[in-house]
């Protein structure tokens, strides 16, 4: 990515300021993937200052602030204990450690990337995020927005849940993306989410319905689309979730009896 | 824009391009011990230590980094030392090139964690890559390494 100018305001407000200032100003994560960004942007604005990096948890959930970092996330006892064990696996999964302490759960998220090991156990875990300007907006209408209006995360809300999980992504190497990653949580209810596909990750509503898993298995396979592209082709990906499905399941729902 | 911060516990003030990264700045300033691989977040050779802990330089802009603490092995000379002996040991290197982003994630490791198990080695090493030896030699060296800087401890 080419820009002209780095910004680090103070508040919050100023930062929106600034990103409503140009068109293609641009708000940044810890910059883990600015390089590689196609664009031209006339400022980038730090975050950094404004304090956007707690992790807590209150009654019914746990507030992520935007810019903590993976490796913080990883690591805190909070996300561990508090039913998001899932979103600590998925990230301790992610490349090196060293990319881990600048990437940031908001450029994850705000990045939509197809590939991301972030969005798919975040779809299992009932998460809202909450935006400056937009308010609350759960995970999953943000992702059906294609654009999204110029905004700041503020934090990323997770409702706290007895949950068990089962995170999967199948990489080459560590330093890989993912040919397909496989999230499945089961507390009040059922949940499962396939990214990676290539595309970006999705719930499968219709198996979600289904209490077998013969049965859930095969709708995932039929409800989820898969495709090809050059790090798998499509047939490759249906044969490892069809293995992957059954051992998730297997894995949530040994406790039913 | 001028940037303001510590280099191996010396104050440095440096006149940088907004868009300019760690790595360009710290080698355009001579710390040439800081290796330019991937320059894509991907191999971790040109690690440094931002306040303790391991980052890519080259994904770091510079101008973020007003008030902080930048090492490079420089500023770890006596442990790079301790671990080179161990790594020449065990035939642990040819060129050389990761050595210093691996000496400054080991010492990161172990100023995080008291008794590093080797899962825990491993983990703290995914992404620093070498494409000479393999990665046997480098672990049988970071336990000798661990195990003689916790005997000078005692």
């Amino acid at each position: 990515m080419i820009f002209k100018n780095y910004k680090k305001p103070k508040t919050i407000e100023e930062a929106y300021e600034l990103l409503l200032k140009e068109p293609n100003n641009l708000i940044i994560g810890g910059g883990a993937w600015l390089k590689l960004l196609p664009t031209k942007i006339e400022s980038i604005i730090d975050i950094s200052l404004i304090g956007l990096d707690e992790i807590a948890v209150s009654n019914d959930s746990i507030e992520i602030g935007s810019n903590a970092t993976l490796r913080a996330i990883e690591t805190s006892n909070i996300i561990k204990d508090n039913g998001c064990k899932i979103l600590s696996d998925a990230i301790h999964q992610i490349m090196g450690m060293n990319i881990r302490n600048i990437a940031t759960i908001g450029g994850s998220v705000m990045g939509k990337y197809s590939f991301s090991d972030i969005l798919t156990p975040l779809l299992v875990l009932d998460t809202k995020l909450v935006f400056y300007k937009k308010g609350e907006i759960s995970l999953q209408d943000f992702l059906n927005i294609k654009k999204f209006p110029k905004d700041i995360l503020l934090k990323i809300k997770i409702k706290k849940d007895k949950e068990t999980g089962y995170f999967k992504s199948v990489k080459k190497t560590a330093l890989d993306f993912p040919v397909l990653n496989l999230a499945i949580t089961k507390g009040e209810t059922l949940k499962i989410a396939v990214g990676s596909r290539p595309g970006q990750a999705v719930r499968a509503y219709e198996a979600e319905k289904l209490v077998e898993i013969p049965a859930i298995a095969k709708v995932v396979l039929e409800e989820i689309s898969l495709s090809s592209n050059n790090r798998a082709s499509k047939e490759y990906r249906e044969e490892l979730l069809s293995v992957y499905i059954k051992r998730g399941l297997m894995e949530v729902l040994k406790n039913e009896g | 824009m001028k940037v303001n911060f510590r280099l191996n516990g010396q104050r440095e003030s440096w006149n940088v391009n907004d868009s300019e990264y760690l790595l360009d700045s710290l080698r355009d300033n001579n710390i040439l011990s800081v290796k330019r691989g991937c320059d894509t977040t991907s191999c971790s050779v040109c690690t440094v230590l931002l306040d303790g802990k391991p980052v890519p330089s080259c994904s770091v802009l510079t101008a973020s980094i007003e008030g902080k603490e930048v090492t490079t092995v420089e500023g770890i000379k006596k442990d790079a030392e301790i671990l080179a002996k161990h790594m020449g040991h065990e035939g642990a290197d040819q060129c050389g090139f990761c050595n210093p982003s691996l000496a400054l994630t080991v010492y990161a490791m172990r100023h995080e964690i008291k008794q590093p198990s080797n899962d825990d080695i491993k983990d703290f090493l995914v992404g620093n890559l070498c494409r000479c030896t393999g990665y046997i030699g480098q672990e049988k060296a970071i336990k000798n390494y661990l195990e003689e800087i916790n005997e000078g401890n005692q």
